[in-house]
């Protein structure tokens, strides 16, 4: 899992910026975050069912 | 009936809300019509009412309130004594409110709901107690779109909380600046790099940011944006993941400048109690009102001596982990009525927004029955550099026509003083109870009664305002 999380964390921080902040609209972002989050949080239920955490 | 618009209400389309005495009026739309149906019928509020989540609400018939025909429904609750923003709580509050905040949009993921903004201003205290009063922010889950107020809810809650735990508690203040919440890429810029080993962090403020930016040109990444979809059970996930990422922010560490202060004071215990006596007699005397205000309340002790005595009392104080303490403290004790806040008297929270109309400054919401300002004027004098005139018309500010202001005055040659005064060259001469009085007679303020307090060099005081 800390494996998992150190690529998404890498994967991020490789991610180059563009910067028309007058014209962002950070709803955008925060939609397309979800549907990472969710999986995220998915596999991470996953796991924990797995190995009876939960 | 005489009603007052709420000069905040004005960005939802769904409804407006009025004051009317001792209530708050809600009016639903048309365009709004449906949803409330929906939400009504559903069992959504019933169940949140019986949790205590929400203010309990009653459904009038539209009349008198407005006369635009837009209008369908009037929703009436109770008007709490006084409202609180986010920037004046505590991390524990900010949190409580967070979870409250996540607990109602989980239950509303369950009645086929979801709540369209997750504004931290949604959320107020009644006492120490989170309540949710905007009811029009509930609407009907459409489409499968991921959740609206995701991001709104990272910038009100998330990134306060965790820049306190990170990097202190002071930082709960940043949020009057942005009404929004904090921009998540200021939020990131100011976190420790540790904090990225957070994975909860990691993903909802760290990550999220870094996607604001990436995808924020709509031109570019509207069609993708668009079709992103997540069922009920993908937004739960979501929901429990951001609940572990708030209740994993650790509370701020260390001590704070208050958070001891009654186990580092002058006072020997008899001279404590004849202190509590002597303000137990007053609250008695003067009380069975609506609000009191604790200015430099510490850890509330003098709060909750007074609060029988009072609906409300208004626990404030500069220091943001002496609050913290009180507000957990508060959780164990049954007491109801006593709300702490964080609030630096020498710069009170001042009216924010649109029009500077959105958000009521401190002096403009809070006004009161009874002041307490024990031990805290030669704070206010020798710290703040504030004269005691100034101090009059202060105090004389907070208090309703009628009320009592109960004020300790602690001498120069005082040993706490003098600890004040140890490295510095200052002038105390003019430092005496009565110039002090006269500043406050000058303010309006009627001296009514004055105690010395035994075993010490200090008095307490009674002003009264307009009781001429």
């Amino acid at each position: 899992m800390k494996f998992f999380i150190l690529l998404f964390f890498l994967f991020f921080l490789a991610m180059p910026d563009i910067a028309n902040a007058g014209y962002l609209d950070p709803g955008a972002g925060s939609s397309l975050m979800q549907v990472i989050a969710a999986f995220l949080a998915g596999v991470s239920r996953f796991f924990r069912k797995l190995f009876g955490r939960q | 009936m005489i009603v007052k618009k709420n000069p905040s209400s004005f960005r939802d389309p769904s409804g407006s809300v009025f004051e009317d005495g001792d209530f708050i009026i809600r009016t639903v739309n048309n365009a709004y019509a449906r949803d409330w149906s929906h939400i009504r019928d559903s069992g959504l509020l019933e169940k949140a009412g019986d949790r205590g989540m929400l203010l309990p609400i009653e459904e009038l018939a539209p009349a008198g309130v407005v006369d635009d025909g837009n209008v369908r429904i009037m929703l009436r609750s109770r008007r709490l004594p006084f409202v609180s923003y986010p920037y004046e709580w505590s991390f524990s509050q900010l949190r409580d409110a967070a979870l409250l905040t996540l607990d109602l949009h989980m239950l509303a993921l369950g009645h086929g709901c979801v709540l369209k903004d997750a504004s931290a201003y949604n959320i107020v205290f009644d006492g120490a107690k989170p309540v949710f009063i905007d009811t029009l922010s509930f609407e009907i889950r459409k489409d499968e779109r991921p959740w609206e107020a995701y991001g709104q809810f990272c910038r009100h809650f998330l990134a306060p909380l965790a820049l306190e735990s990170y990097i202190g508690p002071d930082c709960g203040r940043f949020s009057r600046q942005w009404i929004d919440g904090i921009p998540l890429d200021l939020a990131c810029a100011m976190l420790p790099k540790r904090a990225l080993l957070q994975p909860a962090l990691l993903t909802h403020l760290f990550a999220h940011s870094k996607m604001q930016s990436r995808y924020g040109d709509g031109m570019r990444h509207s069609d993708r944006v668009k079709k992103a979809r997540l069922n009920a059970r993908k937004m739960l996930y979501v929901a429990e993941s951001l609940q572990s990422a708030v209740s994993g922010i650790r509370a701020p560490a260390g001590a704070t400048e208050w958070v001891d202060y009654y186990s580092d004071t002058n006072y020997s215990a008899e001279s404590m109690r004849a202190k509590e006596n002597i303000v137990t007699a007053a609250a008695k005397k003067y009380g069975n009102k609506n609000l009191a205000l604790d200015l430099g309340a510490n850890d509330g002790h003098f709060s909750r001596i007074i609060s029988p005595y009072f609906r409300t009392v208004i626990a404030a104080d500069i220091d943001p982990g002496a609050v913290d303490a009180h507000y957990l403290q508060l959780g164990h004790s049954g007491v109801t009525n006593i709300l702490p806040l964080v609030q630096d008297l020498t710069s009170p929270s001042p009216a924010l927004g649109w029009n500077l109309g959105e958000r009521a400054s401190f002096l403009q919401r809070a006004r009161a029955d009874m002041l307490l300002a024990l031990a805290l004027c030669h704070h206010l004098y020798f710290t703040g550099g504030i004269p005691f005139a100034e101090m009059g018309i202060f105090f004389a500010g907070l208090l309703l026509p009628g009320g009592v202001l109960c004020v300790e005055f602690v001498p120069a040659d005082d040993s706490q003083v003098q600890r004040l005064l140890a490295a510095r060259s200052m002038e105390t001469g003019p430092y005496n109870i009565e110039n002090f009085c006269n500043a406050l007679n000058g303010a309006g303020l009627k001296e009514l009664d004055r105690r010395d307090i035994p075993g010490t060099k200090r008095t307490c005081l009674l002003f009264g305002k307009n009781w001429d």
